[in-house]
C-alpha cells in the first residue's frame, strides 16, 4: 500500500471538556472495550497501511499508556510501524495552534518516507473503512485531496469542521468551515487522502506564513485561489462522530442495536485493542442485565439497562442503571439509581446514591470522583 | 557464555487426555478451553511468568498442532525473550535416529542440551493439564531451605482421589520417605500434584542412570522418584494448600468450569496480582439483548446473549438465541445456540451449532449435573439439527 496514515490524537476539546481534561481524544474510551484511537489505527492495519505516525500535542499519559509497544495492532515494525510524533517546538514559539502546526513536528517522519499519499485523520471517527478502493479512486483521478465525508442527512450533530458541496460528481464546487451541512451537502469526517509531496509543500509553505489552521489556511484557501481540485468520498456505512459530551453519550449507547454491532464488529475487520486479561465477566443471581453492552471483568448483581459498561465495573445489588456509560474499574455501589450518566474511570458511587441527568445532558462524574450521599 | 537462568520451567504438555475423549480427538488436552476464554496451559504459563520464570520449555508431542499456534512467540504470556522466554520442544529427529517422548523423564533427557543453553540450577518440571494458582518462588526457597535435591509438591485428597495419583508419605521435616503411582491402598493422603523441582546436576545424574536401566518405563513417578529414594537422598514433600484440579476427566472438566460460579472464588480468579493470561482475540463486548437473562453466569466478551443462560459458562464468540436455555452448562467458544434450543448440564465444544429447538442433556432438574446419568457432551464441531434430541449422558 503506497500510503501512510498520519493521526491527530485532538487538542484539548472545550466540547468534551469534562472527559478529555486527563487524556486526549484519541484515548477517550469507547464502546466496552475500546478508546476511540482503537477504531482509527485497526482500519488502517485492516487496509494494508503499516506506517502510522501519532501526533500527540498535550495529556498523552493515557495514550502512550494505551499504544504500549502497538503490538496487538501488529505494528511494531522495524521498517515504519507506528511512529509517536510528540510535541516539537522550534525556539519556543509556545504551543500547537492547529493541525498544520502539529504537522510542523512531522516534518522529518513526512520527508524520510517513500509512500506516495498519506492518510490524515482525526480519532473522533468510529467507523468500519477499507481504505483501499479510495485510495484506488484518488489516484486514479486529477484530484489533489479526497475528503471523507457523509451526506448531511445521515449529519447528527450541531455544526461540521467542513462542509462541502459538489456538482453531484464528488467534485467540491463549493467549500465552508464550522458551519451546519446544507441540504444537498456533505460534512466532513475528520479524515483525507492527499500525496505526501503536496502536504510537506504545504506545511512549510503555512509555516512560512505564520498559518496554522488546515482546513481554513490549506484546504479552503488553496480551493478558492484554485489551486486545490478537491473531491468527496462518500462513507456509506455506520459512523459515529464524537466532538460533544452529548454526542459521545448518544454514541456509546447507539452501539446497543445488534445491526449497528454487526457492521462495526465485523470478523473480516477486527477492531484491535490493548489486552488486558480480564476475567470473564460474572452475573450473580440477583444480576438483570438487559439491553447491554458488557465487557470482561465485571461484576453484576444489580440491574443494568440500556447501558455500556467498561471493563471490571462493579455494579452492586440492587444499583440500578438506565442509560449509563461506565468506564473502566468503577465501582457503583449497593442501591444506588443512576440514569443518563457517564461514569468515567475508577470512580466510586456510594450505596444509594440518585443521579439523574437528562438525554441530551448527562451527568458526567469525573475519573477517580468519589460520590457519597 | 550467556549469563544463565537460576530456574528455567520444564511443561509437559504432550498428555493425549483420552478420558476426555471426544474433546481431545483432535487437540492436546493442554489445549482446551477453559473457564470461558482460558486454555488449561494457560494457567502453568501464567504461574510461570507470575513466578518469576521467564524461560519455559514446553514438551509438545500428541496432536501438537493447535497448541503450537496458540503458544505462538509466547507473547500473551510475556514470554516473548531475547533470552529465554517460551520455547516449543517437540520430538526430533537426531543423528542416531529418531525418538518420540517415551515418558516423563525422557522428555526431559532428550531436551538436556535445551537447559544446559541457560546453564540453571534448579529446573522445574511441571504439566499443562491443571487448573491451580501457584507462586513456585515458595516453592524454590523451600527447596533451598531444605538443601532439597528433589522437591515434591504435594496436596491433601480424598483417598478416592489418591488411588488415581502418586501417593506419598513424609517425616516430620518433610522429607519423603515413600512414593507410590497410583496405589490400589494409599498408605497416606497426600498426593503429588505433578510439580517437581529439581536440582539440574542432580536430575541430569539420575535421567542418564534412568536412559541407562533398559527396564525403566522413563517415568517420574514410576522410575526416577522412586531410584532417589533407594538411594536416600534428600527429597521433600512442599505443602500446597491452594486449589488444585487435575481436569482429566469429563466431569472434572465440568467440575472445573463451575468452581469458578461460586462466590468465594476458590481459585482466585480476580486476583490482579496474580492474573491467569490467555491469548486473546479482537471480539468486541458481550451484547445482551432485553430478553436476555443471566443468573449466576461467567460470560466473556464477544457473546451474543438473546436468551437465558444459568449457572452456566459461555465462552468467547457464542451466541444464545431468544428463546434459547442453557443451565448448568459448559459452552466453549465460537458456539451457536438456535432459538428455543435447550441445553442442560452438558459440556459443548468449540464453534459447535446447536440447532432451533434442538434438545441436549438432563430434561427436569433430578438432583446434580454429575449424577447418573451425568452430564452430556459434544466434540468440536458438531452440529445438532433443528429439533433433535440428545439425552442426558450421552457422549458424541
Amino acid at each position: 500500500m503506497p500510503m501512510i496514515g498520519v493521526v491527530f490524537c485532538g487538542l484539548y476539546n472545550a466540547a468534551l471538556d469534562e472527559l478529555t481534561r486527563d487524556r486526549t481524544v484519541a484515548s477517550l474510551p469507547f464502546g466496552g472495550r475500546y478508546r476511540l484511537i482503537d477504531f482509527t489505527l485497526s482500519n488502517l492495519v485492516n487496509s494494508g497501511i503499516n506506517t502510522v505516525g501519532i501526533i500527540t500535542t498535550s495529556n498523552y499519559r493515557s495514550l502512550l499508556d494505551h499504544l504500549g509497544s502497538c503490538r496487538e495492532w501488529d505494528l511494531d515494525r522495524k521498517n515504519g510501524g507506528l511512529v509517536l510524533l510528540p510535541p516539537f517546538v522550534a525556539g519556543q514559539r509556545g504551543k500547537y495552534r492547529g493541525k498544520l502546526d502539529e504537522l510542523g513536528a512531522a516534518l522529518t517522519f513526512l520527508e524520510r518516507r517513500t509512500e506516495e499519499y498519506v492518510f490524515l485523520t482525526d480519532t473522533a471517527t468510529v467507523c468500519q473503512m477499507d481504505l483501499r478502493p479510495i485510495l484506488g479512486a484518488h489516484a486514479g483521478t486529477e484530484r489533489d485531496v479526497t475528503v471523507l465525508g457523509v451526506p448531511a442527512e445521515k449529519w447528527q450533530s450541531e455544526r461540521a469542521e467542513l462542509v462541502l458541496e459538489t456538482d453531484g460528481r464528488g467534485t467540491v464546487c463549493g467549500m465552508s468551515i464550522d458551519c451546519l451541512p446544507g441540504p444537498g451537502s456533505f460534512a466532513g469526517i475528520g479524515a483525507c487522502i492527499l500525496s505526501r509531496e503536496l502536504l510537506i509543500q504545504a506545511v512549510r509553505d503555512c509555516q512560512a506564513r505564520g498559518l496554522h489552521h488546515l482546513e481554513r489556511d490549506f484546504l479552503q484557501s488553496g480551493f478558492n485561489r484554485g489551486k486545490l481540485r478537491i473531491a468527496v468520498h462518500e462513507h456509506r456505512d455506520v459512523f459515529f462522530r464524537s466532538t460533544g459530551v452529548a454526542e459521545y453519550f448518544r454514541n456509546n449507547l447507539a452501539l446497543l442495536d445488534e445491526k449497528v454491532m454487526h457492521e462495526l464488529f465485523r470478523p473480516d475487520m477486527p477492531v484491535f485493542t490493548k489486552v488486558r486479561d480480564e476475567v470473564p465477566s460474572f452475573y450473580g443471581d440477583s444480576a438483570r442485565p438487559e439491553n447491554c453492552l458488557i465487557a470482561d471483568g465485571c461484576e453484576v448483581y444489580g440491574r443494568v439497562e440500556r447501558s455500556v459498561l467498561f471493563r471490571a465495573v462493579t455494579v452492586g445489588k440492587g444499583a440500578e442503571l438506565t442509560s449509563c456509560v461506565v468506564m473502566q474499574g468503577s465501582r457503583i455501589g449497593e442501591g444506588a439509581v443512576l440514569e443518563n450518566v457517564i461514569v468515567d474511570k475508577g470512580v466510586t458511587v456510594f450505596p444509594h446514591v440518585h443521579l439523574r441527568g437528562a438525554e441530551e445532558h448527562p451527568v458526567v462524574l469525573r475519573k477517580g470522583a468519589v460520590i457519597s450521599v | 557464555m550467556n549469563r544463565g537462568k537460576t530456574c528455567i520451567a520444564m511443561l509437559l504438555a504432550g498428555g493425549q487426555g483420552s478420558r476426555l475423549r471426544v474433546l481431545t480427538e483432535n487437540t492436546a488436552k493442554p489445549a482446551m478451553p477453559f473457564g470461558g476464554k482460558y486454555r488449561i496451559i494457560d494457567f502453568s504459563l501464567s504461574n510461570c511468568i507470575n513466578s518469576g520464570i521467564d524461560t519455559v520449555g514446553i514438551l509438545t508431542q500428541y496432536q501438537p498442532l493447535e497448541l503450537n499456534d496458540y503458544i505462538g512467540n509466547g507473547r500473551p504470556w510475556d514470554l516473548d525473550r531475547s533470552f529465554g522466554g517460551a520455547h516449543i520442544l517437540p520430538p526430533y529427529t537426531k543423528s542416531e535416529g529418531n525418538e518420540w517422548y517415551l515418558g516423563t523423564a525422557n522428555a526431559i533427557f532428550q531436551n538436556s542440551s535445551f537447559i544446559e543453553r541457560y546453564r540453571p540450577t534448579y529446573v522445574l518440571v511441571i504439566s499443562g493439564d491443571h487448573i491451580y494458582k501457584m507462586d513456585y518462588r515458595k516453592m524454590l526457597r523451600f527447596h533451598q531451605d531444605h538443601k532439597a535435591e528433589c522437591t515434591i509438591a504435594a496436596l491433601d485428597v480424598s483417598r478416592e482421589d489418591a488411588r488415581r495419583m502418586g501417593v506419598l508419605c513424609a517425616d516430620e521435616n518433610g522429607a519423603v520417605t515413600e512414593f507410590e503411582e497410583k496405589p490400589k491402598n494409599p498408605r497416606s493422603t497426600r498426593a503429588s500434584m505433578g510439580v517437581y523441582m529439581f536440582t539440574w546436576s542432580f536430575l541430569r545424574e539420575y535421567l542418564l542412570a534412568d536412559e541407562a536401566d533398559p527396564t525403566s518405563e522413563r517415568d517420574f513417578g514410576k522410575n526416577v522418584i522412586p531410584a532417589m529414594l533407594r538411594d536416600d537422598r534428600r527429597v521433600f514433600a512442599y505443602p500446597f494448600s491452594g486449589y488444585w484440579k487435575d481436569v482429566g476427566t469429563l466431569e472434572s472438566l465440568w467440575e472445573a468450569n463451575m468452581d469458578l460460579l461460586d462466590p468465594e472464588d476458590p481459585l482466585g480468579m480476580r486476583d490482579p496480582q496474580f492474573k491467569i493470561y490467555s491469548r486473546n482475540y479482537a471480539y468486541p463486548s458481550s451484547l445482551l439483548t432485553s430478553g436476555a437473562v443471566l443468573r449466576n453466569a461467567f460470560v466473556t466478551e464477544g457473546c451474543m446473549v438473546r436468551g437465558r443462560v444459568e449457572n452456566s459458562i459461555l465462552s468467547t464468540g457464542c451466541t444464545v438465541e431468544e428463546g434459547a436455555v442453557v443451565r448448568g452448562s459448559v459452552i466453549m467458544p465460537g458456539t451457536m445456540i438456535r432459538r428455543g434450543a435447550y441445553i442442560s448440564c452438558a459440556v459443548v465444544g468449540e464453534n459447535c451449532e446447536i440447532g432451533a429447538g434442538a434438545h441436549l442433556g438432563q430434561s427436569g432438574k433430578n438432583g446434580g449435573c454429575t449424577d447418573w446419568p451425568g452430564i452430556s457432551v459434544l466434540g468440536h464441531g458438531k452440529t445438532l439439527e433443528a429439533g433433535e434430541h440428545v439425552g442426558a449422558g450421552i457422549i458424541r
